[in-house]
C-alpha cells in the first residue's frame, strides 16, 4: 500500500516557505496574501462539496481561521495547497455531521442551484457542444453527483475540478492511494450508470 | 513493437489513463487498443463527459455569480479581522477553543489513566523492594554502619590529629593481636551486639560504643534492665582490652580507621549420632597387610 503522506519536502518552494514563515510571525500582509491566493480554491471546493453558497462561505472563513491557528504545525510534507484542501475536507465533513444531527438534507436540487447562480443555458459559452446537446444530461449528472456518498464525491471533485493527483487526494483525505482509486471508480460507475440510463 | 492489450486489461487502466496517472508504456499500449476498440473508447468518452459536466458546473458557479465574487472580495478582510481579534482575545476564550475538537478526548483520557496506573504500580513495586526485610543481616549492618558514620568522634581529638578514614579495598583492615572483641563474658546462648570503635594509628581502640539497632531503639526502655547493662559493659570491656595491628593505608603507612563489628553468638543443635558417624570409609583405620611368608 502506498503511503498517503509520501509527498516530498520539495513540494514547498522557497517563496511559499517564506510566506508561511511570515504568517506564523504574525505579518498581516502575508496573511492577506495567503488568503487572496487560496480563497477561490477553498470556496470552490467547499461549494462543490456542500452545494450551498452561504454555507461554503461560512466554512471558507472557518478554514482560514483554522489555517492560521495551525500553520505553525505545517511541516511541509505536502504543498500548502494540498494541506489546505485537507482542512477544507475536514471542515466540510464536520459541517455535514452537524447538518445530519439537525436532519437537514445535504442535497441541493438543480432548481435551487439555478436560482442562486443562473440558468445553465445562460452560460452557453462555457459548455461544450456535446454536453449542451442535452440539458437533461448535464442536470442528471449533477443530480447523481449530489447523491454520491461524501467520500466518493470529495475524491471526484478533487480530481476533476481541482486536478489533484492520486497522491495529493490521498493526503487530503488521509487515506491510501488505493482507496482513492476505488472511490473514483465507484463514483464514476454510478455517474456512468445515470448517463447510460438516459440513452435509448 | 506495441504489445497487444485485451479489453479486460484495458478496462483496468481506463481511469488512470483519463487522470494522466499511467506509466508511458501502458499509455502507449492503451492508446493503441483504443484505436480499434470502440467499446473501450465509448467508456473513455463517457468518463470524459462526466468530468466535463462536473467542471462546467463548477465554472458556471465560479464565473456566474457577481454577488459571490463580491462576497469573496470581503472574505479576506473578514478573515483577517477575525484572526486579529482571536490573537487579542482573552486566555479563557482561547482555553475554551482548545477543547473545540474533542475527537481525541476518550483516547487521551484512556492514555492518561493508563499512565497514572503505570506510575502508581511502579511506585508500589519500588517501595516494596526498596527496604527488603528489616530483620535481615544486610539491613542491620547497613543501618548500624550508617549510624556510626554519622557520629563525629569528639573523643578522638586528644589521641590523634587525624580523623578516621573510610575503610575501602586499598586499606588493609586492622588485625587483632589477641583474641579480639568477643562475647565470652555473656552467659546467654543467643546474643548479638554491634560495636563501633576507632582503631588508631597506634593500634589502640578509642571512641568505642555499642550501637543500638533500629529495632532495639523502638524497645529501648524495655531493654534497659540491669542484665542488659551488664552485658553491654562486658562487651565494651572486651573491646577496650583488645589490641590491634593498625590498619595499613595504600602507601604502607598506618591509618586511623573506624570499624563496626557485629559480635554474634548462637547455638546450633544437632543429634550426636549423626556427628559421630564416620564421613568416609577412608577415615576408618584398617589393619596393616601381613608380610607374605616365603
Amino acid at each position: 500500500m502506498k503511503n498517503a503522506g509520501a509527498i516530498s519536502w520539495s513540494e514547498v518552494d522557497s517563496r511559499e516557505a517564506a510566506l508561511i514563515e511570515r504568517c506564523t510571525a504574525g505579518d498581516e500582509t502575508a496573511c492577506a496574501d495567503l488568503v487572496a491566493a487560496h480563497q477561490r480554491m477553498v470556496y470552490g471546493l467547499a461549494y462543490n462539496l456542500l452545494g450551498d453558497g452561504d454555507e461554503a462561505l461560512d466554512v471558507s472563513q472557518e478554514v482560514f481561521l483554522r489555517v492560521f491557528r495551525t500553520l505553525s504545525q505545517f511541516r511541509g510534507r505536502s504543498a500548502l495547497r494540498t494541506w489546505i484542501y485537507r482542512i477544507v475536507v475536514n471542515q466540510v465533513r464536520n459541517r455535514q455531521r452537524w447538518w445530519r444531527r439537525r436532519h437537514r438534507s445535504d442535497v441541493v436540487s438543480l432548481d435551487e442551484h439555478l436560482r442562486h447562480f443562473g440558468d445553465v443555458e445562460a452560460k452557453r459559452e462555457v459548455l461544450p457542444d456535446r454536453l449542451l446537446a442535452s440539458k437533461e444530461t448535464a442536470s442528471r449528472i449533477w443530480d447523481a453527483m449530489d447523491r454520491l456518498p461524501f467520500d466518493q464525491r470529495t475524491a471526484l471533485v478533487l480530481r476533476e475540478v481541482d486536478g489533484l493527483k492520486y497522491e495529493e487526494i490521498a493526503y487530503s483525505l488521509d487515506i491510501a492511494v488505493g482507496t482513492v482509486k476505488s472511490r473514483l471508480t465507484r463514483a464514476r460507475q454510478s455517474l456512468r450508470a445515470e448517463l447510460l440510463g438516459l440513452r435509448p | 513493437m506495441i504489445p497487444y492489450m485485451t479489453c479486460e486489461s484495458a478496462r483496468g487502466l481506463l481511469e488512470a489513463f483519463i487522470d494522466g496517472e499511467l506509466a508511458t508504456s501502458d499509455q502507449v499500449a492503451l492508446e493503441s487498443h483504443l484505436r480499434w476498440c470502440s467499446t473501450c473508447r465509448a467508456r473513455v468518452e463517457d468518463m470524459q463527459l462526466i468530468g466535463t459536466a462536473i467542471r462546467v458546473r463548477h465554472e458556471a458557479h465560479d464565473c456566474g455569480a457577481d454577488d459571490i465574487r463580491a462576497t469573496l472580495a470581503t472574505m479576506q478582510s473578514d478573515v483577517l479581522t477575525r484572526v486579529h481579534a482571536e490573537r487579542d482575545q482573552s486566555f479563557p476564550v482561547q482555553f475554551r477553543q482548545a477543547f473545540d475538537d474533542m475527537r481525541f478526548l476518550w483516547p487521551a483520557l484512556g492514555a492518561t489513566a493508563a499512565l497514572i496506573v503505570c506510575l502508581f504500580s511502579s511506585m508500589i513495586v519500588y517501595r516494596a523492594t526498596r527496604g527488603g526485610d528489616p530483620e535481615s543481616m544486610a539491613n542491620v549492618i547497613d543501618s548500624l554502619a550508617r549510624a556510626a558514620a554519622e557520629r563525629r568522634p569528639a573523643s578522638l581529638e586528644p589521641l590523634t590529629s587525624y580523623y578516621p578514614v573510610a575503610l575501602d579495598e586499598t586499606i588493609l583492615a586492622p588485625r587483632a593481636l589477641d583474641a579480639g572483641p568477643a562475647l565470652y563474658a555473656i552467659g546467654e546462648d543467643e546474643a548479638v551486639f554491634a560495636v563501633s570503635a576507632v582503631v588508631t594509628r597506634e593500634g589502640r581502640v578509642a571512641a568505642y560504643e555499642v550501637l543500638p539497632s533500629e529495632r532495639r531503639v523502638a524497645t529501648a526502655r524495655a531493654r534497659r534492665t540491669a542484665n542488659h547493662r551488664e552485658q553491654v559493659d562486658a562487651v565494651l570491656d572486651s573491646v577496650k582490652e583488645s589490641r590491634f595491628e593498625p590498619a595499613q593505608g595504600a602507601g604502607g603507612g598506618a591509618v586511623t580507621v573506624r570499624m563496626v563489628w557485629v559480635l554474634a553468638r548462637t547455638t546450633v543443635k544437632a543429634q550426636a549420632d549423626v556427628v559421630a558417624k564416620p564421613i568416609s570409609d577412608a577415615l576408618v583405620p584398617r589393619p596393616a597387610p601381613r608380610p607374605a611368608r616365603s
